[in-house]
């Protein structure tokens, strides 16, 4: 234990020789630390901005936490009641949960021809690559509620509108997921079987030789269970934990493979 | 074209060929049981979700003519020849998308501070009491599991109508969710430098602040960027339970059949996130390249 103490007073001892041989390192450059400041300053004062343009200030909260810490304590101790309504609710998680895997499972089955169109090294064609990436985007930006409360116009109320809902936001996701990680794919083993066969390169040759490569990561946006059952009546689905999950396996795989 | 590869004599290649072709068969009967178990389960699901492929199949036409209607105006033109009647609400809209997009703003950044509190003493290799692990840990899967709209039900009914239950309950699921990547992201570091402050007889804060941060900053800003896309998503829609933005008058005009509106809203929305998105993907794509240079 002296000897760590040794260490720190050796290094204070020493500053200014140590500062006059890092000066990069140990001095701080305002120079250089400007911009980030700068960033940091614009931050908070939007922050601020808008605490004050939303209307939300500590007493507002305060005056609202009182009612909540009410509110939560009539929720708890959770009691269902009676059997039969404690039965209603595990069928109801259930659904939740079947909404969610045919959901997940549609849109990954469908979100795989769109992964394809949309991948730049796949379709060369600027303007389908342009226009499915586009469309991809706008499935995407309109909300899974958004798109059950079409669905429910469709095929009436039920779980099965939730589903399609589940289904029509996250083909966007997983198309843009599927097409991104097809670009980040390696080429090597394409250009070896090109090589060796000399075949031509078509769209589908191109599938077969990239699957072993990408089956792994399409594998992991779809496996990992939906975000938690919530309620289903209302059939919102858990897309907003769940796509951000799936993106940072994503992310984190191609970040590696890059 | 000639073959270039010499090839073993039969005897040599026989068991060579059985063995892959029993290798091949293997994997094969592995795959067709996934499929069976995934075709079982996908079964199951549709009992329970309640599937009706033929009201699908005869009422698709419903989908196509939603879609029509949300193109007409009430005098029955067509939206594109009278544009201004089409986005007569431009003004209120647009103030309405901006507070979405503060709220989404307000609400990532406090949820952003919040896990970043957490996930030092939620992280295995930086915390050692494991009952303080534990309880941040759980309090963050509690945050996370509850979906932000569900919050902000209970939130509305505390706090009233208006865009701080949605700021709340947003940034609370928020917390939860960020709080486990930031965690994940932490237990991943260098520890040598955290060893280095350690010896220098660094506390626990300044192990944190010096050692562990600048190591994972950048990857920090850009899951919280990544969470920001997301909770724009989400806060277009907090607005149905009544929690701000312009939830509240799309679900109105939703209810009420005002289509032109509804789609001259959802255009302004698909807009909002995309350009976010793009702002945001390439601030990523910048950060990341700036990681892996330095």
């Amino acid at each position: 234990m002296s000897e760590m103490h040794g260490v720190r007073e050796v290094l204070v001892a020493h500053r200014a020789e140590l500062c006059a041989r890092y000066p990069d390192i140990l001095i701080a450059g305002w120079g250089r630390r400007a911009p980030l400041l700068a960033c940091c300053v614009g931050a908070i004062g939007l922050y601020v901005a808008g605490l004050v343009a939303l209307g939300i200030s500590p007493a507002v909260i305060t005056s609202g936490l009182g009612r909540l810490i009410d509110i939560a304590g009539l929720m708890l101790p959770p009691d269902p009641q009676s059997w039969s309504r404690f039965l209603l609710y595990l069928g109801a998680l259930g659904q939740t949960l079947a909404i969610a895997s045919l959901g997940t499972l549609l849109a990954a089955i469908l979100g795989i021809p769109f992964g394809f169109l949309a991948a730049r090294n796949v379709v060369a064609n600027r303007l389908i690559h342009f226009l499915s990436r586009r469309s991809l985007d706008t499935l995407r930006s309109v909300d899974t509620l958004i798109w059950a409360l079409i669905w429910i116009n469709v095929v009436g109320l039920g779980p099965f509108a939730g589903a399609l809902a589940i289904m029509s936001s996250d083909i966007g996701a997983f198309g843009k997921l599927m097409s991104e990680a097809i670009e980040a794919a390696d080429r090597r083993p394409v250009d070896g079987v090109l090589s060796a066969a000399g075949c031509t390169q078509s769209v589908s040759d191109w599938y077969r030789r990239c699957c072993p490569s990408l089956r792994a990561r399409f594998s992991t946006f779809s496996s990992p269970t939906r975000g938690p059952p919530q309620s289903s009546g209302s059939s919102v689905p858990a897309a907003l934990a769940f796509s951000c999950r799936s993106r940072s396996v994503f992310w984190n795989g191609s970040r590696s493979a890059s | 074209m000639t073959r270039l590869v010499s090839m073993p004599p039969a005897a040599q290649l026989a068991p060579l060929l059985t063995a892959y072709s029993q290798a091949a068969a293997a994997k094969r009967r592995q795959l067709v049981l996934g499929l069976a178990l995934v075709a079982i389960a996908l079964a199951i699901s549709a009992v329970g979700a309640e599937v009706r492929p033929v009201t699908l199949w005869n009422k698709i036409g419903n989908f196509t003519s939603y879609f029509d209607r949300l193109l007409k105006l009430d005098s029955g033109m067509r939206v594109w020849t009278d544009p201004q009647e089409w986005f007569w609400g431009l003004a209120r809209w647009s103030r309405l998308l901006g507070e979405t997009a503060l709220i989404a703003y307000i609400a990532t950044l406090t949820g952003a501070f919040a896990a970043f509190i957490c996930a030092a003493p939620a992280s295995r290799n930086l915390m050692r009491y494991a009952p303080v692990r534990f309880t941040v840990r759980r309090v963050l899967e509690f945050c996370r599991s509850v979906p932000d709209i569900v919050f902000a039900m209970i939130f509305v009914a505390a706090f009233g109508l208006g865009a701080l239950p949605g700021v709340l309950a947003m940034a609370l699921h928020t917390s939860g969710a960020l709080g486990k990547l930031f965690t994940e992201v932490l237990e991943n570091i260098d520890m040598r430098p955290v060893e280095g402050i350690a010896a220098t007889g660094g506390s626990w804060l300044a192990q944190v602040r010096f050692a562990a941060t600048p190591q994972v900053l950048s990857n920090l800003v850009s899951y919280t960027l990544l969470r920001f896309e997301v909770n724009v998503r989400g806060a277009t829609v907090i607005g149905f339970v009544g929690a701000g933005g312009i939830g509240q008058d799309l679900i109105t005009a939703i209810r009420k059949f005002y289509y032109s509106d509804v789609s001259a809203m959802l255009l302004m929305i698909i807009g909002t996130v995309m350009v976010i998105d793009m702002l945001s993907g390439s601030l990523r794509h910048r950060l990341l390249a700036m990681e892996t240079a330095s």
